[in-house]
């Protein structure tokens, strides 16, 4: 699920940059240092939307950087158990698959796959239903449900099920 | 309890016919066995032994069952444990007279044995058919917690009291009061008493039940293995019910389907199974893997052993019976089925069913196995009976379905080990009334009972429950650890349950595992606890196995772990087993740097994407840094823990830029080998702003500012490693410690001199060591270092090669003899270039770096540049490639004047300077470096590095002797410097970018170029139409051909011809020459791809 979250950071920056162009660097700073982790308690931090405020900045002893206290609103990504997500399957091979859902992975067990579906693997690696017209390979588009998460301090980890109704491939992977 | 009292009169009918039945059948023998026993009760003395063996003779088969064998075993407990452990062996021979009574109970038992389980069924139904349907209507009572406190005794309820039995014969004494109530009854005088009973437990007392003490001590008068004299005591009522509480730990007896071990004798320690258990003898069937010495049977044959021998000095091993081995050494094997149907063997008087061996023993001989035992042994105790079933045809069962029989075997006997529940486990109910209530455990009450919240509306209170009516409870999705068997400490989430196993995906495997339910608790934390340290490493962790091989520690087992090492490639990663003395240290790379193929820095956390190789096109992390090998970790290889070791000039960081102009997937290498080394130095400072972008401020503050480099170079000439200055601080530092942290170095000079020690931390000025001799760490200047034994520290190694030559008349020599190089052309060609002088700065950072990137280990000899080796492996060097890239990019631009080399007049020795051959610029700083000194041992192998041409330029100074002509390399340069004869049709990258294949080129370098496009792989087309751009050579860059490209080669003895680029090692590629079908080695460099018309 996504949510629009207000968050702060300590940003730290050295003198060189005290300048006119402080804040536009401190946002840069801001972009690069958080877009793109991922925090347990909040889940992926997707993109910044706002900085909301830039307290003063504290001259650090003995190194001269400066550290500022930065309030920001982002958009965050996080998983639930029983949330259902799209997801581009990255890998395919005997124990299940790989999705991905953004930067989120997920992994779908053979035992959570309808038991109809069978792996084969001839040229690459996937799973055919048994009447052969849905195929889970590399780069399909699934639906599934998260089932449990693994939430860590800097990733979190998924694992799904497509075995119940409305679940499953819903694309076949782009050419 | 009152209610009890229907009960156990109606059984003592049926017993009492039952026992009728016999007496007939005896033919009245002897009188009725009740009369006889009360009486002689009554008024015998109790020890008087005699009389005893007499009587025991004489008395009842009812009570002498027990009796008897009761007092035999304790016999043989004094006597000897060891001996005699089998059933059968305790048991006198009986006198002549009692012998038919004796085989008649031995065929009644027998034939109870071999009743099937219907006619047994049947049999059990007849003779406790009233005691069922009465235990049936108290369950009918039993439903709801007010029925079930209805129960508990109350004062007007008969009260309980404890009385003293002799120790060892309490159940005696209950059936005596049995036989003595049913007598009396008989008589009509009742006793008072309602019912009396034992616990096996309490050794040495047993309960009666009655309204009035007067009751039970008439009661118990007179009966020899009661102690009237000490009375009755009153149990207090609420006690009662504890009194009559079967104790959960007696429970845990031998039952049916536990797992035992031998006390004893030959089967010592050996996994038995046990078959049946007789509570009442305490004896019990059991199970286990004969241990057959057939040949000694065969030997002593006439005498039959009679139940365990004593334990023979080397024990048979334990094997599956085997009719056939029986018969090869001659031994009489009786065979018949039993009611099963199956075969049974009888070989001197052992019984055998399904391989095993199946024997009664007393159950004091075994020693009950709690747990579960291990697998190994479970395994070979189930192949016995698996292999014997099918006839050995396929007697190695699959491990899984090895498995699988265990555990549905075990629980279709219902023997679950013990389980450990640890508070909050979750539970279901899976017996009694509460049958799949869900709940958390709340509490581990001592008596092994185990308290649980129910979760379900309504219920707030903590039930009770005994350990065996609950079972863990997981959900697809549960975070969960294994807390026993094999896989124990991993962690992981369940993906499925299936009654009893769980699936778990490993957190750190990334594999699938199956594990009983039993043994998992659920878990937030994540990794192998137990299983992720290694001595004092970790999991993950970057070690260091020898000088050159540095690895990441990917899996960790009991004594040795398996390190993922530097040397490999992701297509052939190489992976070494290591114990704990093979690995010499860790090293922390958190604040090591390197750099990509865009000489992006690159930091441990970065994330970067993989272009070459089979990984490209993916993504990884960086875990740790390597000097040039990124160990990277992604999800998209499952390998190793999804840990891969890659050069860091094959990736790129995810957020660094590309080269500026065009070159999209050009190497550095070619660039740099490019005929059109200012491009180099277009490239070079256009990087400049790639390294210093926004995104990677943060990380390597400063670098890549050119003019910090000048004080750097300054100071290169001093501290050598230490002269990265301002610019390259950042890397430097991380070299610095790299190559000298553990090093032992010898202290020159200042207060310590003299002094050896280990390197512990380095400065770009200072080096903390750890002195030999003294318990100290102290800090020591970098110059007052000197290196020791080969091994050199890569700063005062520089100093010495460049500082010591260069002390010479020379203007330069006190300079850094980069200087010397960059300095000359500038002076040649005055302001010509003017961006020759902020250049020049990068070189003198630049140089030491040289020194120690090529030395893997700063090892290497004083002067590598002379070592053959070295030259050799100029490119793939861990870091050169990382640090190449700044370096070179000035250097080109150093020589850009070199391309009209009519205006040098010190070029004509060589005249190659600006040559397109620049494979190995680094070469010349060295050769430039030192040319006086060193220039006598140019071997021929440094000939092919174009290095050598820098030497002209040192050439055009006084007193450089025999460097013209010195090598043959030189002659190389020379030859090819404008050699454009053979460019027609080879791809080539424009300084726009675009691609194109070179037509009609002049001998003056002029040519036109028809642009083509590269499509995704990597090929350039061309159309037959193409444009065709006017081009001047020297602005060309060569695109490199790859593996089955069509290659011509253009430079070297060999240039002109074409042939096929089989492989391509570092800078070597392996050339099929298409006129004799040669194949040969040659640089990457000399090669074009030559695109077909």
């Amino acid at each position: 699920m996504f949510f629009v979250l207000e968050l702060d950071k300590e940003i730290e920056l050295p003198p060189r940059f005290f300048g006119p162009r402080l804040r536009e660097t401190l946002e840069q700073k801001l972009h690069s240092e958080v877009e793109g982790t991922c925090s347990g308690a909040y889940g992926f931090i997707i993109c910044v939307v706002s900085t909301e405020s830039v307290s003063k900045g504290i001259i650090r002893e003995g190194t001269g950087s400066a550290s500022f206290n930065v309030k920001y609103k982002c958009v965050v990504f996080r998983p639930f158990r029983g949330e259902v997500l799209d997801a581009v399957v990255t890998q395919v091979n005997k124990v299940g698959f790989f999705a991905e859902a953004g930067p989120l992975q997920i992994f779908v067990s053979s035992h959570l796959i309808p038991e109809d579906f069978e792996l084969t693997t001839a040229d690459e690696p996937s799973f055919v239903s048994a009447d052969g017209e849905v195929r889970i390979q590399l780069g399909s588009e699934v639906r599934l449900r998260v089932v449990g998460t693994r939430i860590d301090a800097s990733d979190i980890f998924c694992v799904g099920t497509i075995k119940e109704d409305y679940l499953g491939v819903i694309g076949d992977p782009q050419a | 309890m009152p209610r009890r009292d229907d009960s156990e009169d109606e059984e003592f009918e049926v017993e009492e016919e039952e026992d009728q039945e016999q007496e007939q059948r005896k033919g009245q023998k002897r009188k009725s066995a009740y009369i006889d026993d009360a009486a002689e009760d009554d008024d015998e003395d109790e020890d008087e032994d005699e009389e005893e063996y007499r009587r025991r003779l004489k008395k009842s088969r009812f009570i002498d069952d027990i009796a008897a064998v009761d007092e035999e075993e304790d016999e043989e407990e004094d006597e000897d444990e060891a001996e005699d452990l089998i059933d059968d062996a305790g048991e006198e021979i009986p006198p002549d007279e009692d012998l038919p009574r004796l085989y008649r109970r031995d065929a009644e038992m027998r034939k109870r044995d071999e009743m099937s389980a219907e006619e047994l069924e049947e049999y059990i139904k007849q003779r406790f058919e009233q005691r069922t349907y009465d235990v049936g209507d108290r369950e009918d009572a039993d439903a709801g917690v007010v029925a079930q406190q209805g129960l508990l005794p109350t004062h007007e309820d008969p009260k309980l009291w404890l009385v003293e039995a002799k120790a060892g014969q309490e159940r005696e004494a209950v059936i005596c009061l049995l036989q003595k109530a049913v007598d009396m009854a008989s008589k009509g005088t009742p006793l008072g008493i309602k019912s009396a009973f034992t616990q096996d437990h309490l050794k040495g007392y047993l309960y009666i039940e009655a309204y009035k003490e007067a009751h039970v001590k008439e009661a118990i008068r007179g009966l020899r293995v009661i102690r009237a004299s000490k009375g009755a005591k009153l149990v207090p009522l609420k006690e009662m019910v504890d009194a009559i509480t079967v104790n959960m730990r007696a429970k845990a007896s031998i039952e049916p389907g536990s797992w035992v071990r031998m006390r004893a004798g030959t089967y010592k320690h050996d996994l038995a199974k046990v078959v049946d258990v007789d509570d009442s003898t305490g004896r019990a069937t059991i199970k286990l893997v004969p241990r057959l010495d057939y040949a000694a049977m065969a030997q002593r044959k006439e005498q039959p052993v009679r139940g365990f021998p004593k334990q023979p000095a080397i024990k048979p091993p334990a094997k599956a019976f085997s009719v056939q081995d029986a018969k090869e050494h001659r031994l009489v094997v009786e065979q018949r089925r039993n009611h099963e149907g199956d075969y049974e063997y009888m070989l001197n008087g052992m019984r055998f069913v399904d391989g095993y061996m199946v024997r009664q023993v007393a159950t004091k001989t075994l020693i009950l196995e709690e747990a579960m035992p291990p697998l190994d042994e479970l395994q070979r105790f189930n192949q016995v009976g698996q292999a014997h079933k099918q006839d050995d045809h396929l007697g190695n069962a699959e491990l899984a379905s090895l498995i699988n029989s265990i555990s549905t075997e075990e629980e279709a006997r219902g023997s679950q080990p013990v389980v450990q529940y640890a508070k909050g486990d979750k539970v279901i109910v899976v017996e009694g009334d509460l049958k799949s209530l869900m709940g958390k455990v709340h509490h581990l009450a001592e008596d092994g009972k185990v308290e649980v919240m129910p979760q379900m509306e309504g219920l707030t209170e903590v039930l009770t429950f005994d350990a065996a009516q609950l079972q863990k409870f997981f959900q697809s999705g549960d975070h969960v650890k294994v807390i026993h068997g094999k896989h124990e400490g991993v962690t992981g989430m369940v993906v499925r349950v299936e009654d009893g196993t769980c699936y778990v995906f490993a957190d750190n495997t990334r594999e699938e595992i199956r594990v009983f339910s039993r043994d998992l608790t659920e878990s937030a934390e994540i990794g192998m606890t137990g299983l992720d340290t290694f001595g004092q490493y970790e999991l993950h962790d970057l070690v260091v196995l020898d000088q050159q091989t540095a690895g990441i520690i990917v899996a960790v087992d009991k004594d040795t772990c398996r390190v993922l090492t530097n040397q490999g490639t992701p297509e052939k990663p190489d992976i070494r087993l290591c114990r704990l003395p093979d690995i010499k240290r860790k090293m922390i790379t958190r604040k090591a740097v390197t750099q990509d193929k865009w000489m992006n820095p690159v930091n441990v956390g970065d994330i970067v994407n993989v272009e070459e190789g089979i990984l490209k096109g993916k993504s990884a992390t960086v875990k740790h840094i390597m000097r040039g090998s990124l160990f990277l970790q992604t999800r998209e290889i499952p390998e190793h823990g999804g840990f891969v070791c890659v050069r860091a000039r094959i990736c790129r960081v995810r957020g660094g830029k590309a080269a500026p102009i065009g070159s999209a997937s050009r190497g550095m290498g070619a660039m740099l080998k490019s005929p059109a080394p200012y491009r180099a130095m277009q490239m070079g400072s256009g990087g400049a702003p790639v390294l210093s972008s926004p995104s990677r401020i943060g990380s390597s503050p400063g670098f890549g500012i050119g003019s910090g480099g000048f004080g750097g170079r300054a100071a290169g000439g001093l501290s050598g490693g230490g002269g990265g200055g301002g610019g390259f601080s950042g890397r430097t530092t991380a070299r610095a410690s790299d190559s000298l942290v553990g090093k032992m170095i010898n202290i020159a000079k200042g207060p310590f001199r003299g002094y050896r020690g280990r390197v512990v931390s380095a400065t770009d000025t200072h080096v903390r060591m750890e002195l030999e001799a003294q318990y100290k760490t102290v800090t020591v200047k970098r110059d007052q270092l000197r290196g020791e034994d080969g091994l050199t520290s890569g700063p005062s190694d520089s100093r010495q090669q460049y500082g010591a030559p260069h002390a010479t008349p020379n203007p330069y020599g006190s300079r850094t003899p980069m200087h010397t190089g960059s300095a000359t052309p500038g002076h040649a060609w005055g302001s010509a270039t003017p961006s020759h002088p902020s250049m020049t700065p990068s070189y003198g950072s630049q140089t030491p770096l040289r020194d120690s990137a090529w030395n893997p280990v700063a090892q290497t000899p004083l002067h590598p540049s002379m070592d053959p080796g070295s030259a050799a492996t100029p490119m793939d060097a861990p870091i050169p490639g990382a640090y190449g890239g700044s370096s070179y990019a000035p250097y080109g631009n150093a020589y850009t004047p070199a391309e009209t080399p009519a205006q040098t007049p010190g070029l004509d020795i060589g005249g190659t300077p600006g040559t397109p051959g620049f494979g190995h610029v680094r070469t010349p700083y060295a050769d430039g470096a030192t040319p006086v000194d060193h220039t006598p041992t140019y071997s021929p192998s440094m000939g092919p590095t174009p290095g050598t041409v820098a030497t002209p330029e040192l050439g055009g100074t006084p007193g450089t002797p025999g460097l013209d002509g010195m090598s043959p390399g030189m002659d190389h340069g020379g030859d090819h410097g404008q050699d454009w004869t053979h460019w027609d049709s080879l791809a080539v990258q424009l300084p726009t970018g675009e691609c194109g294949v070179v037509r009609n080129m002049a001998p003056d370098g002029r040519c036109q170029v028809a642009l083509g496009s590269l499509d995704a792989e990597g090929n350039l087309s061309v159309p037959p139409d193409a444009q065709l751009v006017p081009q001047n050579g020297s602005d060309l860059v060569l695109m490199q051909p790859r593996s089955k490209n069509t290659i011509k080669i253009v430079r070297g003895e060999l240039r002109g011809q074409t042939g096929q680029l089989i492989g391509v090692d570092n800078t070597d590629g392996i050339v099929k020459l298409d006129h004799n079908l040669d194949i040969k080695i040659l640089d990457m460099s000399t090669l074009g791809r030559l695109i077909a018309a």
